[in-house]
């Protein structure tokens, strides 16, 4: 490489002249560069810099001053620049006999990545700027009338023959009780009005491939045998001859082979249910009986491709399945129905136009129960709270209050959970005299005791504040079930489909990164992300469309999207070194690789977080950034001293994202810690190549310490599994060192929090004593 | 022994809690009461397990040992198994409980004479050990003991089977059976002491290890394969508790064995005229998932037609007979006119069925029992499933 023009600016202040400054120019002169310069309060005359850089061609500064994470934009050039933190981590951290050396050997490692760094330089991308949405529930109709009123092309897949999702087959919403009708109404009329959403219902994704900017998305579209020109007349109902369970009643009646999906099936006309049409069997009754010619009973299913730019996954969610709950006696008895059949029983449009009647016999309803948590917070079904069922019972419970006044209504449940606001409508609900029984239910039979309870289902429940075993024979069960996610969806990455968390949702990590689906670009919303109710949904479906669209913009500008966002450097692959053997491949986490066949990476920039995961995997260290390098970190490793015998060396990665700032934390605080570790901030743990602790160790470094995020179910890696990775990848390193007759205690990873700066002395000086203990490395001096 | 104190008292149960495998998920109890619906006794008990723990939690673990609620539970296990936080309640908080019961020297009378005659003699029914083979006696055909040699089949009919005067009919069934297949197999004979699952749930721990060292010291005398067992307790821990005492045979019930020799069972079946109705024991079906086989061996008898109760499965009602609730008869009455084996029979018998068909060798002597109360007796029989398989091959 030729040579290149590095300035260096050592500032002054804050305490830095505490230090040997004359020592240091000396230090940094007697490096190729081509200036040195000392400012006494450099960040506010960094102009001197910007001028150096313009009359002395400079390709890369030095500013040796305070941590990189403070004054970034006085310290912001047009040329790459590395900061050496003489402040926080030198000065301010240690005793004035200990720093000269730490400051001269941190002068130097900067100096020496300087000289190779490289800018980094966005490229801009081509992108398709089309949102793609999948599932048109709430969620998804939201995102898309949000994305397209913000300028965004929109598709909207849903595989059903109408929009809505489930809450077009509610019959109320809580807490002000009004009808969804209402609300979707709108959604449908914003959707028709806008030029620039394409809706697909009876359509499903059937794969997605690509990377941001530039998926590729195969659609099946299925056939509803029936053409645009429909004007649902329903002649055609009156000629079939066969029927159907009514699914969208949730099997609650039936409707004819030929029926209109609802009162939002969209576009509005009829479809066929091809399991139960006897076309094949050369029925034709609907085709004759139709005046418009629009029925075609040998439409096929087309497959469609279309690009997208970013998607959003909104698919929703299903009713977990009763039957499983082989204690409440669901499919046993027909009377026992679940939460979701109860919304079609009370809806207008409904099996029994809204009257609330025993499924069994059609009688009337006197006395009620709604069973809570039928399958939820139970180890045994669903571990989790689906956030909406008290609600929904309580809600259900007025309408069975609205149609028999006099009715008996019970509500068991382990926990009435009403948060927030919703308080108000928990009170409302109650001044209505419901019997709330705290307990879960044990058993649903109908075998009598008395003749109370003849006729009558009987549950049997632990009423635990009574603090006695109750039976009450009830006319009606609705078991309030809970929320699975629809988690499926094809991706056709490397690494398969979209990470699921423990529970099947599709959330990585929903604190710091919602939406987030850990493959960038691919966004969720809704219940598929977690169990949420309609006004949670419509929230979630904007701030979904916010994060597809910044994905857009940072992708078309060639920047990484969180949490290195607007970061331009990206891997670069020396692909004639690569022995195919697939650990970066593997290890993404964000499956930002493919492969060929041979199982050479190739790298999908635009899906790339930038965390160096691959870079620290590689054995043939062929990745490199423009501004990360093997090379860098490993010149930077020459640079360190290498005290002879008594003084212990000790080198540290610590992550830039927690570890780092804490180091930077403790100095605030003037916390003093060992004078003998020299600290190198990386990407991610992830990233560190274990090269870099072979090439310390055979300097003579004595103790290798990697400080990360914490690792395990509760992750707080930004880049989900680099500290399990490192961990990993150092077990390897202490056979290894075992093998070469060196300690492997000399090489100790730590997880650290950013309020941990506390522990930081202690951590390190005990690390440096442990070393002592083991003794000087045997391969000093070599 | 006297515990000092309360205190001393919880420091017991805790140790003991920390030994059983999620002893500690206690702590998650969310009170919904599940458990307390689920149990036989949770009508008439002033300790449901809910409220159990809740003692716990509030250190007046003494209000519940002298309730005697401890002492009401039949590890029918219905409560665990619907326990949305997995606690170890059949397992733990209520054996644990016992156990205290047993330290402070005031169990049921009964169930502290079974559980000393156990500790003496080996079987609950202070009979002699060497009489334990005597059944062998009453087949025609030779019956061997491991002592002798290997064998296929290590057959243990357990106490019941091998002492009391009904359930040795189902023991010889099985062995007839056995021999009809053609089965290479052997019995402990008078090695074999009682496998001990009732002394485990019954808070008895030590004396229950005490019972697995011995047995699985008779069982080294000679390689055998696989165990049968007709008994559902005993099928239980040996297949579950022993393993922790370094036993690693395969274990069947005898169910199971049935169903896998069905095949060859068709070709000797003859027609039988019966409506049959069948019991999920608790050990057999809720506790380790075995429903299909009894079932599929059942309708594989021509002639026979089964139909099902009310509750079966998972949902099985209680025979009432386990946990040492077959010896606590008299106990059991103070807190509850109708027991739930009286119950249990009322429901097969509004099946239409003439024959109730049980897997756990505690189901005869308590249905038994149960006809009498409920003046069933001739309108409904009962036997073990080898004994209806039996009369089908005979």
């Amino acid at each position: 490489m030729s040579e290149r023009k590095v300035g260096v600016y050592i500032c002054t202040g804050c305490g830095i002249d505490l230090l040997d400054i004359e020592k240091l120019v000396e230090i940094a002169t007697d490096y190729p560069v081509s200036l040195c310069r000392t400012d006494s309060f450099l960040c506010e005359n960094a102009n001197i810099v910007k001028e150096d850089i313009k009359k002395e061609n400079l390709d890369a500064a030095v500013i040796a001053a305070c941590s990189p994470r403070v004054k970034t934009g006085e310290f912001s050039f047009d040329v790459p620049v590395e900061r050496v933190n003489l402040r926080e981590q030198v000065v301010w951290s240690h005793p004035a006999g200990e720093m000269q050396s730490l400051a001269e050997d941190y002068l130097k490692m900067g100096i020496s990545k300087a000289q190779k760094l490289e800018r980094e330089e966005g490229e801009v991308n081509k992108i398709d700027r089309t949102i793609l949405i999948v599932g048109g529930g709430i969620t998804g109709i939201t995102a898309a009338v949000e994305a397209a009123e913000a300028g965004y092309e929109v598709i909207l897949v849903e595989k059903e023959p109408y929009l809505g999702g489930r809450v077009a087959r509610m019959n109320k919403y809580f807490p002000k009780q009004c009808p969804p009708a209402c609300g979707l109404e709108i959604n449908y009329r914003r959707i028709k009005n806008s030029d620039r959403i394409k809706v697909y219902t009876s359509a499903e994704v059937e794969k997605v491939s690509g990377a941001p900017g530039d998926f590729d998305v195969t659609v099946r579209l299925n056939p509803t045998f029936v053409l645009d020109r429909c004007t649902a007349c329903g002649d055609c109902v009156d000629a079939c001859p066969h029927e159907r369970p009514d699914g969208f009643n949730y099997g609650l009646g039936k409707t004819k082979a030929i029926y209109l999906p609802g009162a939002s099936s969209f576009p509005f006309r009829y479809t066929v249910d091809a399991e139960y049409c006897k076309k094949d069997e050369g029925c034709a009754a609907c085709v004759e009986a139709c005046r418009y010619a629009a029925i075609d009973l040998g439409m096929g299913a087309k497959v469609v491709n279309m690009k997208a730019g970013s998607v959003i996954v909104a698919t929703g969610w299903k009713p977990y399945d009763a039957s499983k709950i082989k204690n409440l006696g669901f499919e046993r008895y027909p009377d026992v129905i679940t939460n979701v059949m109860m919304e079609r029983l009370a809806s207008p449009d409904g099996p029994t136009g809204g009257r609330i009647v025993r499924p069994s016999d059609g009688k009337e309803v006197r006395k009620i129960a709604f069973v809570q948590c039928a399958g939820s917070r139970d180890e045994n079904h669903l571990p989790y709270c689906s956030a909406v069922c008290c609600l929904a019972s309580l809600k259900q419970a007025s309408y069975v209050k609205e149609q028999y006044p006099d009715a008996e209504i019970y509500i068991f449940y382990i926990d009435v959970r009403t948060p927030a606001k919703y308080e108000e409508f928990y009170r409302k609900a109650l001044s209505q005299g419901f019997n709330l029984i705290r307990g879960k239910v044990a058993e649903i039979t109908d075998i009598a005791k008395s003749t109370e309870e003849e006729e009558k289902l009987i549950v049997r429940v632990e009423d635990t504040l009574l603090g006695k075993v109750r039976r009450i024979p009830v006319d009606m069960v609705v078991l309030a079930v809970g929320m699975v996610p629809n988690n499926e969806f094809n991706l056709d990455y490397r690494q398969g489909g979209i990470p699921q968390d423990k529970f099947g949702f599709f959330s990585s990590n929903f604190i710091c990164f919602p939406y987030e689906t850990q493959r960038t670009g691919i966004y969720s919303a809704g219940c598929v992300r977690q169990p949420m109710d309609v006004a949670s949904s419509v929230e979630d479906a904007s701030g979904a469309v916010l994060k597809s669209i910044q994905c857009l913009n940072l992708t078309e500008q060639g920047m990484a999207v969180h949490p290195r966002s607007g970061d331009f450097s990206y891997p670069d692959f020396f692909l004639q070194r690569c022995t195919q053997c697939k650990r970066c491949t593997e290890e993404c986490p964000f499956s930002a690789l493919e492969e060929d066949e041979k199982g050479t990476p190739i790298l999908n920039p635009t899906r790339c977080r930038r965390c160096g995961t691959c870079f620290g995997a590689c054995p043939e260290r062929i990745i490199s950034f423009k501004n990360y390098t093997i090379d860098m970190i490993s010149s930077m490793i020459r640079e360190i001293s290498v005290p002879e015998e008594e003084e212990m060396r000790v080198l540290a990665f610590f992550c830039e994202n927690d570890a780092y700032p804490a180091l930077d934390m403790a100095g605030l605080n003037h916390l003093e810690y060992s004078s003998s570790v020299r600290i190198i901030p990386v990407r991610c743990l992830g990233s560190v190549n274990v090269v870099w602790i072979a090439d310390a160790l055979s300097r003579g470094i004595d103790g290798i310490l990697l400080a990360g995020c914490k690792s395990g179910e509760d992750y707080q890696c930004h880049f989900i599994k680099g500290s399990e990775l490192a961990n990993r990848r150092m077990e390897n390193v202490r056979e290894t060192l075992d093998r070469l007759m060196l300690e492997p205690e000399r090489v100790k990873l730590i997880e650290l929090e950013i309020s941990d700066y506390k522990k930081i002395p202690e951590i390190l000086n005990d690390f440096v004593e442990e070393l002592e203990k083991i003794g000087p490395n045997p391969y000093k001096g070599f | 022994m006297e515990l000092e104190s309360e205190s001393e008292m919880l420091e017991t149960y805790m140790e003991r809690l920390s030994e059983i495998q999620d002893g500690e998920k206690y702590k998650q109890c969310l009170q919904c009461g599940t458990c307390g619906g689920s149990c036989p006794y949770g009508i008439v008990t002033k300790f449901t397990p809910r409220k159990m723990i809740l003692a716990v939690r509030a250190n007046i673990i003494d209000e519940l040992l002298e309730s005697g609620a401890q002492w009401l539970c039949t590890s029918c296990y219905s409560c665990s198994f619907r326990c949305p936080s997995q606690i170890p309640l059949t397992d733990g908080i209520i054996p644990a409980a016992r156990e205290l019961s047993l330290l402070e020297g005031n169990p049921p009378e009964e169930l502290a004479r079974a559980l000393m005659n156990t500790a003496r003699y080996g079987n609950p029914f202070k009979e002699s050990p060497k009489k334990r083979d005597r059944w062998v006696k009453e087949v025609d055909f030779e019956i061997k003991t491991l002592a002798d040699g290997p064998a296929d089949v290590l057959f243990i009919p357990e106490c019941f089977g091998a002492y009391h005067r009904r359930c040795k009919e189902v023991t010889k069934a099985m062995a007839e059976i056995f021999n009809r297949l053609g089965t290479d197999f052997a019995i402990l004979g008078r090695d074999e002491k009682c496998i001990g699952d009732s002394n485990r749930l019954s808070g008895e721990f030590g004396l229950f290890e005490e019972l697995v060292e011995k047995n699985i010291k008779a069982m080294e005398k000679n390689p055998f394969s696989r165990i049968v067992t007709i008994d559902a307790h005993a099928f239980h821990s040996l297949r579950s508790e022993y393993p922790r005492f370094g036993f690693s045979k395969p274990v069947l019930h005898h169910s199971e064995f049935l169903a896998e020799n069905l095949e060859t069972l068709k070709e000797m079946f003859s027609e039988l005229e019966y409506i049959v109705t069948y019991h999920d024991s608790c050990y057999v079906g809720r506790r380790n998932g075995i429903y299909d086989a009894p079932r599929d061996v059942i309708r594989a008898i021509p002639g026979v037609e089964f139909v099902e109760m009310k509750r079966i499965k998972e949902n099985a009602l209680c025979c009432g007979g386990g946990g040492g609730g077959v010896w606590l008869d008299s106990f059991i009455k103070e807190f509850m006119k109708e027991r739930p084996a009286e119950e249990r029979v009322r429901e097969a018998a509004n099946t239409g069925a003439d024959i109730l068909v049980t897997s756990c060798i505690l189901d005869i002597p308590m249905f038994e029992d149960a006809l009498k109360m409920t003046g069933l007796e001739g309108q409904i029989v009962v036997k073990d499933i080898c004994e209806l398989v039996l009369e089908a091959i005979r």
